[in-house]
């Protein structure tokens, strides 16, 4: 089962990405590669919530080129970094929040529940933003803020759209004549 | 809309040189090439249900990357230029997942995609090599050595889509165009801007001359396995597609 892959890759990929907040290179690498495991094809459902529907994953031919990209120059820029980031300066936890948002990225294509395409979305901003805030150039802190606020405003205008047809699941997506609000 | 401000697309889009370009070099490589990509593909697989109108999305998409082709000729830093460029492409990557035909539009939203990734990071990654080895974000003062001039001329050149498979997706692109002069005409300069600005980049580059550069091995080798990457896939498309 899909599924099953997807909690295991989840939980190797996320507590080694834990792991790098105080290990760095070496734990963000193997975190990295973990998620090599999210290639494995398949389809799967993690659970069924409450008005959200039901939390589907899956991994096909379709994703593929988007998922192996993500995680291939994850692993990439991971490799190339230590002399930037002595360059910079920066402590080992940008590799933990690194591995995170190549996770973020990953799960942005895997979930087909869009309510939780959402929330990777989010978890990527975050993660994004952390690092221009404490490791950016110029205003950093101004260009952080930007980005988070824009950012926002997509992902949230992302969600409001897809609450207004009614639909969660991407296989059923359609969206409404007249918003299920309106009527 | 909200995907669409993701992506940074005109309008909507000047958020993205500031983000892109300000964040330290490693994040600005996968937030250009990957992140605001990946809205392409939902884009994609959302259109059947959401009822965009598809050639009005074309058509705007030819317009961004016209538009962020202009944007790139006025920045003399390597990595701002570098950001207006993924305003361009994300331009493009839009107009793909725009096209009619379902097949098509998803051939050339994932080459275009994949291509992009690799050339941009490979040149986001090149800029990083410069500010680590020369202090330097300028591109004109962005001495080279036959290594470094091969994985520039390596990344550009695929960034342009004159080869690798970055050359399949463009023409992908180009048979999606809707049946008007207008568009047809929009397209021929939105595709041929998306490949002047590259090799204007690449000559600002060179202008700056050979010099002596030292540089870490581990930077180069990851610079190198990204811009040779677009040219590898090519042997693999067919496979792919198939």
């Amino acid at each position: 089962m899909y599924s099953d892959i997807f909690l295991l890759a989840t939980a190797i990929s996320g507590v080694l990405a834990l792991a790098a907040l105080r290990l760095g290179l070496p734990a963000a690498l193997a975190a990295v590669a973990a998620m090599l495991l999210f290639l494995v094809p398949g389809k799967g459902a993690l659970a069924a919530l409450p008005y959200v529907g039901e939390v589907s994953v899956s991994m096909g031919y379709h994703k593929l080129p988007f998922v192996a990209v993500s995680v291939i120059l994850g692993l990439l820029v991971a490799l190339y970094s230590p002399p930037y980031l002595r360059h910079l300066g920066a402590p080992n936890w940008y590799y933990g929040v690194h591995a995170l948002y190549v996770l973020s990225l990953v799960y942005v294509v895997l979930f087909d529940n869009l309510v939780f395409v959402f929330l990777a979305l989010e978890l990527s901003i975050i993660t994004s933003f952390l690092l221009i805030w404490y490791f950016g150039y110029g205003n950093r802190r101004f260009v952080a803020l930007l980005y988070f606020v824009w950012a926002q405003a997509g992902s949230m205008l992302f969600l409001i759209g897809v609450a207004l047809s009614g639909s969660f699941s991407a296989g059923t997506f359609a969206a409404a004549a007249s918003p299920p609000c309106w009527s | 809309m909200g995907l669409l401000i993701k992506m940074g697309t005109a309008g909507v889009h000047f958020w993205l040189p500031y983000a892109h370009a300000e964040a330290p070099t490693p994040l600005s490589a996968l937030l250009s090439p990957v992140h605001v990509g990946l809205m392409a593909y939902w884009i994609w697989r959302l259109r059947a249900g959401a009822g965009w109108p598809l050639d009005a999305l074309f058509i705007y998409g030819l317009a961004t990357a016209v538009y962020g082709s202009l944007l790139v000729f006025r920045e003399a830093d390597f990595k701002r230029a570098l950001a207006d460029s993924t305003v361009a492409n994300m331009g493009l990557l839009l107009a793909a997942a725009s096209i009619r035909d379902g097949a098509i539009s998803y051939a050339a939203t994932a080459i275009l995609f994949v291509g992009h990734a690799f050339a941009k990071a490979a040149l986001f990654m090149l800029a990083g090599l410069y500010i680590v080895s020369l202090n330097t974000r300028s591109i004109g003062e962005a001495r080279w050595d036959g290594r470094l001039l091969a994985a520039g001329a390596l990344g550009f050149v695929a960034l342009a889509g004159l080869f690798g498979i970055n050359l399949i997706g463009k023409a992908y692109v180009a048979t999606g165009v809707p049946p008007s002069l207008s568009a047809a005409a929009l397209a021929v300069f939105a595709l041929v801007s998306t490949a002047v600005y590259s090799l204007y980049l690449f000559n600002q580059m060179y202008r700056a001359g050979e010099g002596e550069v030292e540089y870490p091995a581990a930077m180069y080798a990851a610079v190198l396995a990204a811009a040779a990457a677009p040219y590898l896939l090519l042997l693999a498309l067919p496979l792919w597609l198939a």
